[in-house]
């Protein structure tokens, strides 16, 4: 499954950087990219229960992470 | 944080640090009563400033420390401003955090412009589509849609999803998809693309594609997600990235230690020195100017080519067309227009129309440009068939019409039927027309050049493309006239579809290693050689799979000038990246070297320059970056 996400309140492009190498490492997501740019994340993943994984490495992450669904 | 009281801070606060600095550097000798005018005056202000800038940065840096982010900016510029004030530099401390804070803001500033600038460009994605259920509308994210589901788009709106018209006649604009500019008229049952835009009437469209694989979507895709195809200067960027940041804080402690070691441990000033010295290198930490500015080049210049109707799948791509050395491209579809016109009509026996009904019956049932050219001028409703059609490979049709034997095709059929006629001597195609075994005269039907076709190659030449090559199927007499009016001296004619590519193998063989290769065509039948080239640009057919899924590069309208604008971004990409690069890390190896130096007539300005290293650095790039956007003005 392939979904886009609005990303919100990420700080800067490095740490978009080391955000998408941590979204990678989680198991079940087969690709990330993140586009600091225009706040965007596609993330290509196998089940539901990753996806929740994804968020909690987000909320993690940094603090006031918001990411919605767009596509 | 409230906006306005952030603007206040960060403009008091830069006000009241140039003071601070003037007085530290007119005053410095000056005291008051017995304690200097840095403690006395200097330092309470300053540390009044420094909590007032950077009281949110703590909180920061105090919640990276607790995910065990410790080596984030926040805290290695806070580490370096807590040493300076350590060391007495109380207005260099400060100047770190406001600098730091002006940064941000610029950088802010610049994101949210370009991030608007590049929507205006691109962003066509939906974020509702409004879909009927049981009679009942209902408004519903577009991903949320399912295919088969009725949804109504109104004028001024954007088709969400590729789907068929189930009722309403409409003009739509398809600019974005086609850079045609010219509305179509569309009615029930046409086919619709996601991207295009309703002008007139409402329309309910039965969605054939789910969201993420309608046409708009795609086109989104290729335009932002090219991190899978990342450039050179783009994977060393995610390397330098990760390994930077942990070699200025290596560094920071060798440059704290090592140095004082055997300049002297005991001399107090040395050891000032390299603390600061030590902080500076902590200020740079941040590896912002690159990791943003040059993503922000690219994405920049592939919003701009697409705003130009040229689609770039990837950064890669994008810099391979300042690179173009060879080009190879077909005849049809992409010199000349590809629709076939009827430009004369020769009656040897009969009237001209009788010619042409008589062809049109021969043709009736062909699907080739050249019969559709042909049809196209007859009205087809009240054409009588005829039967027992053959179809004869290389020559043309044979058919029974009326009990007699019609004929509609190339010279070779009538000379295999005995008919008795001239050949005709012309570059176009000839069709050839016999009926009950007389010669009744030809059609000639020509592919028009397209206007800007001769244009575009010389612009070619002119931005260095060394050899252009010109493949096509037609016969030799053809290919000579269209390749003369358009200023190509080498061509192949007569080619079949497989020899196309070894032709295009050869020219790949034969060149250099760095040069590159591009094939240009219409992308419906030469998908291979598209595939085998370093770039293969398809002209149009955005609406076809194979050719987004074949092509590097998609030119949305006809027009061939748009690679040498493709060109043009490209080679302005290369530059500019390369600009922010070089400047970026040489003035960042700059300030480590001068850190490492014991050169104390430069300890005034070594965390100066660390903040010029930091933020000025990141201003300056960014603002290089978004000079990419003014190209489109340019270009035309």
């Amino acid at each position: 499954m392939k979904h886009i996400y609005q990303i919100q309140n990420l700080d800067c492009a490095a740490c978009a950087l080391k955000l998408e190498d941590k979204i990678k490492k989680v198991s079940g997501v087969n690709n990330c990219s993140i586009n600091f740019i225009m706040q965007k994340m596609t993330i290509d993943f196998s089940d539901n229960n990753t996806l929740d994984e994804v968020k909690k490495v987000c909320d993690k992450f940094e603090d006031g992470i918001k990411i919605t669904r767009i596509g | 944080m409230n906006k306005k009281f952030d603007y206040f801070r960060i403009i008091f606060s830069t006000i009241l640090t140039i003071i601070l600095l003037v007085v530290e550097i007119l005053y410095k000798d000056v005291k008051i009563g017995e304690i200097s005018i840095n403690f006395a005056i200097i330092l309470p202000f300053c540390l009044i400033l420094y909590v007032l800038m950077s009281y949110d940065l703590f909180v920061e840096s105090y919640k990276n420390i607790k995910n065990k982010n410790f080596f984030n900016e926040v805290t290695l510029s806070l580490i370096a401003t807590i040493a300076a004030f350590a060391i007495g530099e109380f207005v260099e401390a400060l100047a770190v955090v406001v600098f730091f804070q002006i940064g941000e803001k610029f950088e802010e500033y610049a994101l949210n412009k370009s991030r608007n600038s590049i929507k205006d460009l691109l962003d066509l994605r939906p974020d509702k589509v409004t879909i009927l259920k049981e009679g009942k509308e209902e408004t519903i994210a577009p991903f949320e849609a399912n295919i088969g589901d009725l949804f109504i788009v109104r004028p001024g709106e954007n088709v969400a999803l590729d789907g068929v018209i189930v009722s309403g006649n409409s003009f739509i604009d398809t600019s974005s998809l086609t850079g045609e500019s010219v509305p179509l008229k569309v009615k029930e049952n046409d086919e619709i693309l996601s991207g295009s835009i309703n002008k007139t009437s409402p329309l309910i469209i039965k969605a054939t594609k789910e969201f993420s694989n309608s046409t708009m979507s795609r086109i989104l895709d290729i335009v932002e997600n090219s991190q899978e195809s990342k450039t050179k200067s783009e994977r060393f960027i995610s390397r330098f990235a990760k390994i930077y940041t942990p070699l200025v804080i290596i560094a920071a402690f060798i440059v704290g230690i090592i140095p004082p070691l055997f300049l002297g441990m005991n001399d107090s000033n040395i050891r000032m020195h390299y603390i600061k010295s030590a902080a500076s290198l902590l200020v740079i930490s941040c590896p912002c100017s690159i990791v943003l500015s040059i993503p922000m080049a690219y994405f920049v210049s592939l919003g701009t080519a697409s705003k130009n109707n040229v689609l770039i799948k990837g950064s890669t791509y994008l810099e391979k067309f300042a690179h173009i050395k060879n080009i190879v491209l077909d005849k049809t579809g992409t010199i000349t227009k590809g629709n076939f016109k009827i430009t004369n009509i020769v009656a040897k026996d009969g009237t001209k129309d009788e010619i042409l009904e008589l062809a049109a019956i021969g043709e009736i049932f062909s699907n080739h440009p050249i019969a559709l050219a042909i049809k196209e001028n007859v009205d087809l409703n009240t054409l009588e068939k005829g039967e027992n059609y053959e179809e004869i490979e290389g020559k043309g049709i044979k058919a029974i019409y009326r009990g007699k034997m019609l004929l509609v095709g190339n010279a070779k059929l009538l000379e295999s039927n005995s008919i008795i006629f001239k050949k005709t001597d012309s570059p176009y195609t000839i069709i050839y027309v016999a009926y009950d075994n007389k010669f009744k005269g030809y059609i000639i039907i020509n592919d028009e050049i397209k206007e800007t076709s001769k244009n575009a190659i010389s612009n070619f030449y002119k931005n260095g493309v060394k050899n252009i090559l010109m493949l096509t199927g037609d016969n030799e007499k053809i290919a000579a006239e269209v390749a003369k009016n358009v200023g190509l001296n080498s061509y192949y004619a007569s080619l079949l579809p497989l020899e196309k590519t070894s032709k295009l193998e050869e020219v790949i063989k034969n060149s250099k290693k760095n040069d590159v290769t591009v094939f240009i065509g219409d992308g419906i039948n030469d998908a291979p050689s598209l595939i085998q080239a370093d770039l293969g640009i398809a002209m149009g057919g955005i609406g076809s799979d194979i050719t987004i899924e074949s092509s590097d590069a998609v030119i949305m309208n006809d027009d061939l000038n748009k690679i040498n604008d493709a060109i043009k971004i490209s080679k302005k990409n290369n530059i500019v990246v390369k600009e922010n690069l070089i400047f970026s890390l040489t003035i960042k190896f700059l300030v480590m070297i001068i850190s490492f130096l014991p050169l104390m007539q430069l300890e005034a300005f070594i965390m100066w320059l660390a903040i010029f290293a930091d933020v000025g650095v990141t201003i300056i790039c960014v603002l290089n970056s978004l000079r990419l956007m003014n190209l489109k003005n340019k270009a035309k």
